[in-house]
């Protein structure tokens, strides 16, 4: 089984959650189906979801909740 | 006491601005920062630099334990809060003082008493200065909401105790309206929120934002007269000046007053502001808040009253009383700033860091520029995205706005993309030019223009749609030309030859780019010519970006010397104007077009003083069409036609673009001509259609089967009106492969254009003919 890694599509701060007071959008060990929102990117106050590009099962989330992150960085690894 | 050494809690542009203040004074100074902050201007400015964590401001910039001790640490015995993160934090400034030190800033009491809305009215109305009139609380009774809006007069905002975020709020115009709504908004609350409870408001419509600078040192209060701040985008202000340019004298004197009455009544110490609703046509102003910190705005106060409101707050703070009476202080001619964010105003304002990889700061009389930028500084993404703001002042509005387009044009900031194409734009416009603007002005407005406002590429054809300018209604050439690079990443070389289109503009960037082609430099992989704008795509790996660059200068130093002449075709295109697969689809989209009554073609008859569409349709194929550019879609000509600017024919694009347009549509938007090459969305005025295909990627058609696309840049178009009859025997003619479009080749000579327009023209298309 091919892994791959869902990157951040830009520099800023990653989010595992849509809100603090809301559950994360994915565990390790989700499945995923292409399109679905797996976090957020918060650039200068800005929010850009982080979509699979891909479906699959998410092995483990590499990026950590409020960390920042810089494009390209992988954020979660993602078996197809 | 006066302060010996300051410690400044903020970050950015501010952070500079204080640590400047702080020098002159002859105080120390300590700047706080998170890691990614470690080089940023203000920590490279600094006396002392301490990291106080991690990026996200939460752990760093609003950690209150760790400003504290870093006070401590360094031996500082002052704070300045700068605007936003903890300035206006009550528990932050008692904590500085309970710490022994001094917060720049009013006492605690104070941001607490202004930061709560009810409190803040409640001191307003004692101390007489105006606010919305309205309910004091709820109403309960139809009864109570009658009386109010017998005082307050139409239109009124009935609004739901219990809602929020706009959610259950109705407007309405007469009493009638009000007897109508006002049990329905109440039956409406109770079914959404369980409570029926009810405020009224009155509606002030149009109201502008202006604000009034005061200084006060706990005992007195003075007043720094007011600015205006109405141009704001999404509640953030964007476009800052003072004077207000519609308040009148008598009305300034009441809200100066009323500032200062409400000031004083609290006891106010240091740099404030309170914010007013204005309503121009009455002259009526209602207090909303106080923002208790000096703000982003607050040098173009300075730059018309000469006093350094930083300096003074930091002197109030350090135990000085107001140095200033108010007789003291007079105002002088108009400031305008405008922010500088890293945003891209083309694309929805996306946030835009990066690295800073050139930097030209503008220069001159009246002009300031404060920011956070050095060349070679990567902005970093964790905050906001203001990266600096140009200041100017001049003796007068019109001449600061004039002061302010220079300025602008001398300001480079590379490798991010920035707002300034939106003031550009806005110092261009005739409504900002004349001050009529209020609060919900500016988003329409950008509405209207989103894809106009880039830098540069692909959109660039819509700058046109940008009123004429003083830029762009100079023709021949008496204007020099200011040519811009910039790089993108180390594949391509962009140019802007001019700033505005012209065929001047359009020829430079041709010629160099025939220069380029026809000098076969090694490793340039791709020439791209666009309107007054290029771009070459070279293999960094056989020329190094600095070389290609100096290539491109020195082709662009033979292409000024050279005399403006080229081989190029000449082609006729037939066009069924008026016909009914465009009428069908502009009627499907009439909602989303500027008059939804009529159509395309009545429209940009209209709005160009001619009397109907056949007198539109003269005009429009009456002259021939450069092509000055291919793309956007695979083949789409973009044509500028070859006559004076002031004869040009020029259409703003639709409201909101269409999701659909019919292909080989003869399309306008701006002062561009267009052919849809295939079937798509689009914002164009739509006036009529082709016959002739122009693009073909199966290369099937028999004069596409060379190369899918029939134009390149250079090409000159002259449209041929047909009617339905001649408009189906063509159709036919390219089905049956019988089809050749006319094109007849031509040597252009721009020197000859420009001496007799008309006349060369007619002798271009005579050669059609086989003239």
């Amino acid at each position: 089984m091919a892994t791959k890694q869902i990157v951040s599509p830009l520099p800023g701060t990653f989010y595992r959650k849509p809100a603090p007071d809301k559950p994360v959008y994915k565990n390790d060990g989700d499945t995923v189906a292409a399109g679905d929102v797996i976090g957020l990117i918060e650039v200068m106050k800005s929010f850009n979801e982080v979509k699979a590009d891909a479906a699959g099962k998410i092995v483990r989330f590499i990026a950590e909740n409020e960390e920042p992150v810089m494009a390209g960085q992988p954020l979660a690894e993602i078996e197809a | 006491m006066a302060i010996q050494k300051l410690l400044i809690a903020n970050r950015g542009e501010i952070a500079v601005r204080i640590i400047r203040a702080a020098r002159e004074l002859g105080i120390a100074t300590v700047q706080v920062h998170s890691k990614a902050d470690a080089d940023s201007l203000a920590v490279k400015l600094a006396d002392e630099a301490v990291d106080i964590g991690p990026p996200h401001a939460a752990k760093s910039y609003l950690n209150k334990d760790a400003i504290l001790s870093a006070a401590k640490a360094t031996g500082a015995d002052a704070i300045h809060p700068g605007y936003g993160f903890l300035a206006e934090n009550a528990e932050f400034a008692a904590a500085v003082e309970a710490a022994g030190l001094v917060f720049v800033g009013p006492t605690a009491d104070s941001i607490r008493l202004m930061g709560d809305k009810v409190a803040a009215r409640e001191a307003a109305q004692k101390a007489g200065v105006p606010t919305v009139p309205g309910s004091q609380g709820r109403l309960e009774t139809a009864e109570a909401a009658f009386a109010i809006v017998e005082k307050t007069g139409f239109p009124v905002m009935i609004k739901a105790a219990a809602g929020g975020g706009g959610r259950g709020i109705r407007v309405a115009r007469s009493a009638d309206d009000f007897a109508q709504l006002m049990p329905q908004a109440q039956a409406e609350a109770k079914a959404a929120f369980g409570d029926g409870g009810l405020y009224v408001e009155k509606l002030v419509e149009g109201a502008r934002h202006i604000e009034v600078q005061v200084l006060g040192d706990g005992r007195d209060v003075v007043h720094c007269f007011e600015r205006e701040c109405s141009l704001q985008r999404r509640r953030q202000k964007v476009w800052e000046e003072a004077p207000s340019p519609s308040l009148r004298q008598e009305a300034r004197e009441r809200i100066c007053q009323s500032a200062v009455a409400l000031a004083k009544a609290v006891n106010y110490r240091g740099a404030g502001t309170l914010e007013f609703l204005f309503d121009d046509l009455t002259q009526e102003f209602y207090f909303l808040e106080m923002n208790t910190r000096i703000q982003v705005e607050h040098p173009v106060t300075e730059m018309i009253t000469g006093i350094d409101l930083v300096r003074e707050m930091i002197l109030i703070a350090g135990g000085e009383p107001l140095r200033l009476r108010q007789h003291d202080i007079k105002r002088k001619g108009h400031a305008i700033e405008v922010r500088i964010n890293a945003e891209d105003p083309s694309k929805n304002f996306m946030p835009h860091p990066g690295t800073v990889a050139a930097l030209g700061v503008p220069g001159g009389y009246g002009v300031r520029f404060d920011s956070l930028l050095y060349p070679g500084y990567t902005i970093p993404p964790f905050y906001d995205s203001l990266l600096g703001k140009l200041i100017v002042w001049d003796e007068d509005r019109p001449a600061a706005i004039r002061r302010l387009d220079r300025a602008l044009a001398e300001l480079e900031i590379g490798g991010v993309q920035t707002t300034k194409p939106l003031h550009q734009a806005l110092a261009r416009d005739a409504d900002v030019q004349a001050g009529r603007f209020h609060t919900s002005w500016l988003e329409p407005w950008l509405e209207r223009r989103a894809t106009s406002l880039g830098a540069s590429s692909a959109a660039a054809p819509a700058v046109a749609t940008a009123p004429a300018t003083p830029a762009a209604t100079a023709t021949g050439g008496q204007r020099p030309m200011t040519t811009r690079y910039s790089f993108g990443g180390d594949e391509h070389i962009f140019v802007e030859v001019d700033e505005a289109m012209s065929l001047e503009a359009f020829f430079k960037s041709l010629f160099i780019t025939n220069a380029v082609r026809e000098a076969k430099i090694k490793g340039v992989t791709e020439i791209c010519p666009a309107n007054a704008s290029f771009q070459i795509k070279y293999d960094p790996d056989q020329i190094k970006p600095n070389d290609m660059l100096a290539e491109v200068k020195k082709l662009e130093s033979a292409a000024e010397k050279a005399e403006p002449v080229i081989k190029t075709r000449i082609i006729e295109v037939p066009v069924y104007y008026q016909d009914p697969w465009t009428h069908e689809t502009l009627m499907r989209f009439r909602e989303r077009h500027q008059d939804p009554k009529g159509t395309d073609i009545e429209y940009a008859a209209r709005v160009n003083n001619l009397a109907d569409p056949a007198a539109f349709i003269k005009a429009h194929s009456g002259a021939p069409w450069f092509v000055s550019m291919v793309g956007f879609v695979a083949g789409l000509p973009f044509l500028y036609q070859m006559v004076e600017r002031k004869r040009q024919l020029e259409v703003p694009k639709y409201l909101r673009p269409r999701t659909d347009t019919p292909k080989l549509t003869v399309g306008h938007g701006g002062c561009f001509g267009c052919i849809y090459s295939v079937r798509g969305a689009g914002g164009y005025q739509m006036f009529g259609v082709t016959p002739m295909p122009i693009y073909d990627p199966s290369q099937k058609i028999s004069y596409l089967r060379d190369f899918m696309c029939l134009f390149k840049p250079g090409d000159i178009v002259r449209w041929k009106p047909i009617t339905r009859e001649a408009y189906d025997q063509a159709v036919a003619d390219v089905d049956a492969g019988r089809f050749a479009p006319r094109i007849a080749n031509i040597t252009f000579s721009l020197a000859e254009f420009n001496r007799d327009i008309d006349g060369y023209n007619r002798k271009l298309e005579g050669a059609l003919n086989g003239n």
